[in-house]
């Protein structure tokens, strides 16, 4: 004895069994293989994301890189010439140490004699530094000559950037002997400076 | 999507008559109904057989292209299904007497306070049906009582619509109907001999020769007839009638009446299986989004590969530009060490060498003149000179370097020294950054 219910509930009921439990098995085993494959699908995609980006940050590092060493040349073809002029040294005190040796002995060599005075200092700018020398001295004027050549001849490069000359009263013997006070200037720069 | 949208294909409507069988076949529109057309009338035999059913049913799905297991919906007189008012206070057996229980078939069709309305069929008229529609390569799917039919005709309308509360009795061929307003509660085969004659007498007295009639009209009221309740009695050819209105409605049922899905569900006996027709338009669902989700897992698969390959080319091209990754900061090290360098030593390096300088000054001063001091630093150059008497100091002295300006002499800058010659102090800006 049959009272009929709506149809979609009796046709729904009039499906066996088993083609709903195919179609759940069927449903979860899609949702249990999008399970088991979506997190490595994920994670390669996102190795990939991250190795694309890394490959262009090469790129763009790469392709700058010639920029910067035509710079780098043009830098060194400036500054090698002074760099081989320089006292080359590991830190300024050990080069104005050499740079005060060598005026000292230019000045000896000149035949400049007496008390000759030595303040030496240096300003350093991150490594390099300008080394500065000022000699007090009495001399002749022929001796200033010889003096000057000898700086000149030195393998560094020394620049006499300030001098104060007062021509003393003469001598008993006539010849005008100077009181000098000459300001040096020589570069220090660190080994690291002179690779190309 | 509805379940009247997913059982919808072509179906076969049969309405079986005293005499005629006539086949419609059904499509279900959009909105949930089904639309006749095609219609063929046969006349039938004395004796109804599963042959006779077969070769109709096979001769229209032949000729109309119906496919094969196609569902079938068999209008049957109430001597094949009947319909039957059962009171509240009696039980369904006793609408199925001499029948057993198990012998038949039975569905509610309509329910109200006075009771319910059964249809009822014995199994031997199912088994005739469906061995008939299996012959003929369909599926029998439901049994309605031809009742159903009535108020679809537009006769059938007008009759039932003379007076909502009446009594209506529907005389339909060799059948009877009758009405509550709009309810079906009865329908019977007439007797031959209990009719007065081939009108129907619009009257009482009339439709009371059927005693049954009379019985089911007084249990409803629960008393004795009353002469005063109106009944209405019409005459409706039920395959005339709906013949009559396909033909003249374009084949098409106005939408207030009908065949909907879920009303010829609601008013048959369902002897098929709706299975077949939901399994088939579930995987018709199913498949179409399983193909989808195969093509997405594909399309994933192959990505994932896809994936790999790049991400190994771009992990080669990074190792192979490592090197230059590398060294790119080394040379920017480099080149902020050199241009540290270069700084300083064109800080250190500004001023001329003014040694040079005293050789120019000493060329430049006239024969009379004697140096006295000569300062030069990164700022200025200045000399002192003395100029023997009767001679005048030049205003200017020029010097053949050219980092160094003219000389000026500077008035009023005199110093004069006891028991000297006074001095003349001549002076020049340094050009910073001269060679």
């Amino acid at each position: 004895m049959r009272k009929p219910k709506s149809l979609l509930r009796d046709s729904l009921k009039s499906v066996h069994r088993n083609t709903w439990l195919v179609l759940v098995v069927l449903g979860l085993g899609l949702l249990l293989l999008a399970d088991r494959f979506y997190p490595p699908y994920r994670e390669r995609v996102d190795d990939r994301a991250d190795a694309v980006m890394r490959a262009e940050r090469a790129q763009a590092l790469a392709d700058v890189l010639p920029k910067f060493q035509a710079k780098l040349d043009a830098d060194n073809a400036r500054a090698q010439p002074l760099i081989a002029q320089s006292f080359i040294h590991d830190n300024p005190e050990q080069s104005l140490e050499q740079f005060r040796e060598r005026v000292d002995a230019a000045i000896l060599e000149s035949g400049i004699s007496g008390t000759v005075n030595l303040n030496a200092e240096s300003d350093a700018t991150g490594q390099s530094a300008v080394l500065s020398l000022t000699a007090q001295f009495q001399s002749f004027p022929q001796q200033l000559t010889d003096l000057e050549q000898r700086l000149l001849a030195l393998p560094w490069l020394v620049h006499v950037s300030a001098i104060e000359i007062k021509v003393m009263p003469n001598t008993p013997d006539g010849v005008p002997q100077l009181g000098v006070v000459m300001t040096l200037k020589a570069l220090h720069a660190p080994p690291d400076v002179t690779a190309q | 999507m509805n379940v009247r949208t997913l059982l919808c294909r072509r179906r076969m409507f049969v309405l079986l008559g005293a005499d005629t069988i006539t086949v419609f076949s059904g499509r279900c529109h959009w909105r949930g109904y089904w639309l006749l057309s095609d219609i063929q009338t046969n006349s039938t035999p004395a004796d109804l057989s599963v042959d006779f059913l077969a070769n109709t049913l096979r001769a229209y799905r032949n000729q109309h292209r119906m496919h094969e297991g196609c569902h079938v919906h068999w209008f049957l007189p109430p001597d094949m299904l009947a319909v039957a008012f059962l009171p509240s206070d009696k039980a369904i057996e006793g609408l199925i007497l001499p029948f057993q229980a198990d012998q038949v078939h039975t569905t509610l069709f309509d329910a109200c306070e006075q009771g319910e309305v059964w249809l009822w069929m014995h199994q031997s008229w199912a088994s005739l049906l469906q061995r008939a529609a299996d012959q003929a390569q369909c599926h029998t799917l439901y049994v309605h009582p031809r009742v159903m039919l009535v108020p679809m005709t537009e006769s059938g309308v007008a009759a039932l619509a003379q007076l909502p509360d009446s009594w209506n009795v529907v005389k339909d061929g060799a059948y009877l109907h009758i009405f509550k307003g709009n309810r079906s509660l009865r329908s019977l085969a007439l007797d031959s001999e209990s009719t007065a004659g081939d009108e129907l007498q619009a009257d009482l007295q009339a439709v009371r020769l059927n005693l049954e009639t009379e019985s089911i009209i007084t249990a409803w009221t629960g008393g004795a007839l009353d002469n005063s309740v109106p009944v209405c009695a019409t005459e409706c050819d039920v395959d005339e009638a709906l013949v009559g209105s396909l033909t003249r409605s374009a084949q098409t049922f106005p939408s207030a009446h009908a065949l909907s899905s879920n009303r010829l569900h609601a008013g048959g006996l369902l002897l098929g299986s709706l299975a077949s027709e939901v399994q088939r338009q579930i995987w018709m669902l199913v498949a179409p989004l399983m193909l989808v989700m195969l093509a997405l897992m594909v399309g994933a698969y192959v990505h994932y590969h896809q994936a790999g390959e790049v991400r190994d080319q771009a992990i080669q091209t990074v190792k192979k530009l490592a090197p230059d990754v590398r060294r790119l900061p080394q040379v920017k090290q480099d080149i902020q060490r050199k241009e540290d360098f270069l700084s300083v030593a064109d800080q250190g390096l500004k001023t001329p060498d003014v040694l040079k300088a005293l050789g120019s000054v000493v060329d430049a001063l006239p024969v009379k003149a004697t140096l006295h001091t000569f300062t030069a630093d990164d700022v200025k150059i200045e000399v002192q000179v003395s100029i023997a008497k009767g001679s005048s100091p030049p205003k200017a002295l020029r010097l053949k370097d050219s980092a160094y300006a003219e000389l000026t002499l500077q008035p009023n800058e005199e110093s004069r020294v006891s028991g000297q010659m006074p001095l003349h102090i001549y002076q020049a800006p340094v050009k910073v950054n001269a060679p």
